[in-house]
């Protein structure tokens, strides 16, 4: 007798299971895919988007700008050059300005433009603008009246059948508030690339020569008296050394150094001219990384479930592995081999086919990534570029799928090297041992002790009931410890109860699955609900889906039988369908482990797409209902670039205009103004204006409010919705939802001008006046509302600049229109507010005066009488830009001065409509990123249904031999394989639904309406059946087309 | 009538596996065989001769390379695969020395399978299943898988299975190989008693010499052709 050694048996059944073995790696190789495929992603699309970030700073690591004055003397450069601060590369001065651009020809208007005045002696460190053909563009051989343009600008405004060419001409209008800096057509010089200094805010801009922009301002500043009018400029960029841009340590030397050379330069002759120093390219590095916490958070939840299905995909594979040799187990053990020699058989077969499967399977995470890549590319309007492989990647997946692949096949492999050698080569089925087991019990002890301990170290008692959940880290905190404790629970006393009386088998797993079910059901639909803070969750939602998966996935498997009995019935109705019933289901009953985690692939992907499904269902149409509320009414707004005056009641024009189309159907229309970012400070100073601490103030625009922007004959015209946080005691009587009446006198307060004390009251004297606030930018750093609550003081700028006005929140405004309108497209660090003011103030606040906006108007707001969404909205929209800016023509000539005031009217629909692209780019991505998880798992189920049904060649001899037409062979591997796939969909529907719901409470913080996806899930139907019926007509055929003299000789 | 007088006809038949390789086995040489309805049969030989061939190609498991084989005066080449499953299902039943009943079945699920194919009411099915599984002993077994059945007790579920539809020729294939004396004594004690009390053809390889001495005729093959038969 020989006895073969584990090497030489292990590399023969490699060998020799050539077909086997193949499908086995392609398992392995598919689940590290799988794993790597997500690493690979995650870095790359992190990679991507600090890139576009980046690169849309271009060579500026730090920006200098005023803060009391916006213009101050180009001779700070120079001072700062003379500083010779150490790691700065190079430092320039501009000026920025806001721009309308007008084509006439086209008729296409951009507002919002940023105009930007460039030394022609810049520093070469900053880049060089590029012509397409690669050329330099010298910045002083452009004449006076032209400009250089961004290719990108050029794409906006252009259209298929009209082009803008260099020696084009189009119109500017650039003013501060109401003085015109530049009204007039200018020659396109040149146009420049996204490279270079184009790079810059992406070849959007439009330049021209500082000097020249110099002189179109002066007679702006000429009446200032002390003021160098020629030689102004309002932003400072500065460079650093190649090697230290991106450390932040440096960075803020650098900057803190350029704090101490300013305050040395007493001479600068602006009065109290202070400066806010932004470290540009770190902050913006840091928002990116910020983002890309949350998107990789979020990718690897999804991701953990697609990787999860890998893991199920090899163990699967393994198992059958082991399980379809266990005849050959015992065999090798009668004839003398000892366990630990299967055992190093088995253990050298998997390395190899682990280390085989695992290598392939970096090709295939690679292959994975660069479509995930390729796909955010095309979401995101990016240049798609190589996946980032990071050796990280690779061995934490290689290793990963290695060892669950050693241990998924080892696990069993133990169990195989163990078995009674008589009963496996008789192939006698032990019976389940009915004495309870002990590990249950120690396990159930574990999860009680570690349950209660957690609940112990947190500060919210559980016992408060629905108080102890009123915050979402609550919520999130309290699902694992109850979870365990539940568990732990339900196996101790099932374990002592069994001693007692007789229960039924499997009781305690039967509770445990409906546990882990039932709780993050409670959760999602319940405790959500009762949350007032609604921020975060994504922990919760984690837990939610392994919690459900799980737990649905081991309930069907426990009870397996009634599942099968219930098909076998269904599908047996039919006479000529008994016996392929009968096969089929009893082949499922009866492999329990093996059914079990073939329907748990489909289960897992199925729940992560149909939840994905279902939110950016709900997401996508649910927020109708939502939009219409929030819009209070608006239907159009109208930004002007350059400040109206009050006096033309430009809103009063359009609404009585007889040119415009629509005109009629404007049933109210009010003008406010909107000023340029400004400063409030959030603490009251002590000593001095605390200028230089970015931790005390805070950047915003001022709207100002009077009783003719929102009422009607008394009639409340647009009725904002307003929300407030309280502080301490304010307004102790009111709780902290608004009713619509109360909002309204919140808004009258603003609009009369009304005075509140520190108890909320309106006062007619010793309080102080009142203002709304509103967040329109939230710094993702910390991704925490940073709204002042009600009761807060905040501290404006007056008109000298060197003074301070208190200001005590009433209320805030959230998801408005206004807000949504300033910030479509902007993406700027830190957080950035918009305050509500009376118009009563703002003559005497900096940021009206230093633009000079007091009596003008640049923001007007439409109700009409169509819905809405309606088309009308959108005409009416065109309608009046085409009035307000057309040459020689209606509002232009009313003025008689024939000016472009470069007038956006965009419908409050459409503004909502490109806030939340992003939000559906973004779920399309998703959608992409877990529908390549669902391919891969039909690709898994394929590899293990073809494993699964080629093992069972012998039995399809056996049902052909009985009489079984191959039609009937089919039919059962069919029903077989479909029924898989059905209650993997069941239960993905199920869980997809649930899930869907909690993450749109969640991510939709009780704004968007669930929804029901039919049409999702009708499709995934679809896809799945056919993805069964092709993983069971595959091997099936094969299977069939074997004589069956041929596969009743089948051993395996 | 003539032609009536046998059940099973074998003309010329011959079988070659892996043709044209070379791994070339000729398994049938050139086998003429008659069996007369009712009669039993016994086929005896040393391994390899072709015997369990031979009875896959009678039960149209698989296709001779050349020749003839007609059942009942109908040549088996002319049925198409559904005819031939059906053929299978009611005119045959199959023993096999390794039992091969499906193991995720119960002992009465396997011997059901073959009626529910006949689309038989389930009811009747199951009477007809139960009642056969009685008979051979298996009363108390009727739940029970293959796995936890002896090998004795399978072995009468797989004649049971065989038996239940009532075929006229039944084809055993080393039916009490994997049995003792007395279970083997057993169950030719039943093939006997079915054979004469419902006239049922029966054609039984086996090593067994107690068997062949059971049967009314043996047929000895070696080398693919048949070197004695006491016709």
């Amino acid at each position: 007798m020989v006895t073969p050694t584990p090497v030489k048996f292990a590399y023969k059944s490699v060998v020799r299971r050539r077909q086997k073995n193949f499908f086995s790696i392609l398992g392995i190789t598919l689940g590290v895919a799988l794993l790597a495929g997500v690493q690979i992603s995650v870095d790359s699309i992190t990679f991507e988007w600090q890139n576009m970030f980046l690169h849309s700073g271009g060579e500026r690591e730090i920006t200098i700008m005023g803060i009391t004055n916006p213009f101050f003397n180009e001779s700070i450069v120079e001072k700062l050059q003379q500083a010779n601060i150490a790691n700065m590369d190079g430092i320039t001065g501009r000026m920025t300005l806001t721009t309308t651009v007008f084509w006439e020809e086209e008729g296409t208007i951009e507002t919002g433009i940023t105009f930007e005045g460039v030394d022609s002696n810049e520093d070469d460190t900053f880049g060089e603008y590029k012509t397409k053909e690669g050329s330099t563009i010298d910045i002083s051989a452009i004449p006076d009246g032209n400009i250089i343009i961004g290719r990108e600008l050029v794409e906006l405004m252009e259209t298929k059948e009209n082009k803008l060419a260099k020696g084009d001409s189009i119109e500017i209008s650039v003013s501060l508030g109401s003085f015109i800096v530049v009204s007039q057509p200018m020659e396109i010089h040149e146009i420049y690339e996204d490279k270079g200094r184009g790079e810059e805010n992406f070849a959007n801009n439009i330049v021209v020569p500082l000097d020249w922009l110099q002189t179109q301002i002066q007679p702006f500043f000429s009446q200032v008296p002390g003021v160098d009018s020629a030689n102004l400029i309002n932003i400072i960029y500065c460079s650093l050394d190649k090697e230290v841009s991106d450390d932040e340590d440096v960075s803020d030397v650098v900057i803190s150094n350029i704090f101490g050379a300013l305050e040395s330069e007493a001479g600068i002759p602006m009065p109290l001219q202070q400066f806010i120093i932004i470290n540009t390219r770190i902050t913006t590095s840091n928002m990116v990384a910020a983002m890309m916490n949350n998107l990789g958070q979020i990718l690897w939840i999804f991701g953990s479930i697609i990787i999860f299905c890998g893991l199920l995909l090899i163990t699967n594979i393994n198992l059958m592995t082991v399980e379809e040799r266990e005849a050959q187990t015992g065999i090798m053990r009668a004839i003398g081999t000892k366990k630990r020699q299967i055992l190093g058989s088995y253990v050298t077969e998997f390395i190899t086919l682990g280390f085989v499967g695992g290598f392939l399977g970096i090709f295939g995470g690679i292959l994975y990534g660069m479509f995930l890549v390729l796909m955010f590319g095309t979401v995101f309007g990016l240049s798609a570029t190589w996946p980032v492989v990071s050796s990280q990647a690779i061995i934490i997946a290689f290793v990963a799928g290695f060892v669950v692949s050693l241990v998924t096949g080892i696990l069993p492999a133990i169990r195989a090297s163990n078995v009674n050698i008589v009963q496996v080569i008789r192939g006698i089925i032990p019976l389940d041992e009915k004495e309870p087991s002990r590990k249950g019990l120690y396990g159930g002890i574990i999860m009680l002790l570690i349950g209660i301990f957690l609940l112990g170290t947190y500060d919210v008692n559980i016992l408060e009931g629905q108080e102890a959940f009123r915050q979402m880290s609550d919520i999130e905190f309290f699902f694992m410890p109850i979870l365990l404790i539940a568990i732990g629970l339900t196996l101790v006393v099932v374990f002592f109860a069994r001693k007692l009386v007789e229960i039924p088998e499997k009781l305690a797993l039967q509770i445990v699955s409906l546990i882990l079910v039932i709780w993050p059901m409670i959760n999602l639909l319940v405790l959500l609900d009762w949350a007032i803070e609604n921020t975060g969750g994504m922990m919760l939602i984690f837990f939610a889906i392994f919690s459900l998966i799980i737990g649905s996935t081991m309930l069907v498997g426990i009870n397996l039988d009634l599942v099968a009995n219930t098909g076998e019935f269904i599908v047996g109705l039919p006479k000529r369908f008994k016996t392929v019933a009968l096969l089929a289901f009893r082949q499922i009953a009866a492999q329990k482990t093996r059914s079990t985690l073939t329907f748990a692939i489909f289960a897992s992907v199925l729940t992560l797409n149909i939840f994905i499904g279902t939110f950016s269902y709900s997401f996508r149409y649910g927020f109708d209902s939502q939009v219409n509320e929030s819009s209070a009414e608006i239907d159009l707004i109208a930004l002007a670039d350059q400040d109206i005056n009050q006096t033309i009641n430009y809103a009063n024009l359009v609404k009585e205009s007889t040119t415009i189309a629509g005109s009629s159907e404007i049933e109210f229309a009010a003008g406010m103004t909107i000023t340029d970012e400004a400063f409030a400070f959030t603490e009251e100073p002590v000593e001095s204006i605390p200028f230089d601490d970015p931790d005390k103030h805070v950047r915003a625009a001022v709207i100002d409010i009077n009783t003719t922007d929102m009422w009607n004959n008394n009639e409340w015209v647009f009725p904002f919705p307003l929300e407030r946080q309280k502080m301490g005691d304010f307004d102790p009587t009111d709780d902290d939802e608004l009713t619509m009446q109360e909002n309204e006198q919140a808004w009258q307060g603003v609009a009369n001008n009304s005075y509140v004390d520190d108890k909320g009251k309106i006062v007619t004297s010793g309080g102080k006046p009142v203002i709304i606030t509103a967040l329109y930018t939230q710094d993702p750093m910390s991704m925490e509302i940073g709204e002042p609550p009600a009761g807060k003081s905040l501290w404006l700028l007056n008109s000298t600049g060197n003074g301070l006005i208190e200001f005590k929140v009433i209320a805030h405004f959230i998801e408005n229109p206004i807000n949504d309108f300033i910030i479509v497209g902007s993406i700027s660090p830190g957080s950035k507010f918009v305050f509500f003011v009376s118009s009563e103030w703002t003559n005497l606040l900096s940021a009206f005066t230093q633009n000079n906006q007091n009596g003008t108007e640049n923001l007007f707001l439409f109700k009409t009488s169509h819905f809405l969404k309606s088309e009308s909205n959108f005409d009416l929209a065109s309608d009046i830009e085409s009035w307000s800016n057309a040459v020689d023509k209606d509002f232009r000539l009313l003025h008689s001065n024939n000016r472009l005031h470069g007038i956006e009217v965009i419908p409050v629909w459409d503004i909502y409509e490109t806030q939340l692209e992003f939000m559906y780019d973004f779920m399309t991505f998703l959608q992409s990123f877990t529908s390549m998880g669902f391919i891969v798992g039909v690709m898994g189920l394929l590899v293990v249904s073809i494993r699964s049904v080629s093992e069972r060649k012998r039995e399809i001899g056996m049902m052909q031999s009985i009489g079984l037409t191959r039609f009937g062979v089919i039919l059962a591997v069919v029903i077989e394989l479909i029924t898989m796939g059905l209650i993997g969909l069941a239960i993905g529907v199920f869980n997809g639904i649930i899930l869907g719901y909690g993450l749109i409470n969640v991510a939709g913080e009780g704004n968007a309406t669930f929804l029901i996806p039919w049409n999702i899930i009708a499709t995934y139907t679809m896809i799945t059946l056919g993805a069964a019926f092709l993983a069971a007509i595959i091997p099936g055929w094969r299977a069939q087309k074997i004589p069956p003299s041929e596969a009743l000789r089948y051993t395996g | 009538m003539e032609k009536n007088e046998y059940i099973l006809e074998l003309k010329d038949v011959h079988k070659i596996y892996g043709r044209g390789t070379p791994n070339e086995v000729h398994a049938l040489r050139g086998i003429n065989l008659n069996i007369r309805k009712g009669e039993m049969v016994a086929m005896m030989g040393p391994s390899g001769c072709g015997k369990t061939t031979m009875l896959h190609i009678i039960g149209g498991l698989s296709k001779p390379t050349s020749g003839t084989i007609l059942v009942n005066g109908i040549n088996l080449d002319d049925f198409s695969g559904t005819k031939l499953a059906d053929f299978r299902n009611r005119e045959l039943g199959f023993i096999f020395q390794l039992f091969n009943l499906f193991p995720f079945l119960t002992a009465l699920q396997n011997v059901l399978v073959p009626l529910l194919i006949q689309q038989l009411d389930e009811g009747e099915a199951r009477t007809r299943a139960n009642i056969i599984l009685r008979e051979l002993g298996l009363g108390g077994r009727m739940d029970h898988r293959p796995g936890e059945l002896s090998g004795g007790q399978e072995q009468r579920v797989a004649i049971a299975r065989a038996l239940v539809t009532q075929p006229s020729i039944l084809l055993g294939d080393e039916p009490t190989g994997d049995l003792d004396t007395l279970t083997s004594s057993d169950i030719m004690d039943l093939f006997r008693r079915l054979n004469q009390e419902n006239k049922q053809t029966m054609l039984l390889v086996t090593h067994n010499k107690f068997v062949g001495n059971e049967c009314d005729r043996i047929i000895r093959m070696n080398d693919g052709i048949v070197v004695d038969d006491d016709l």
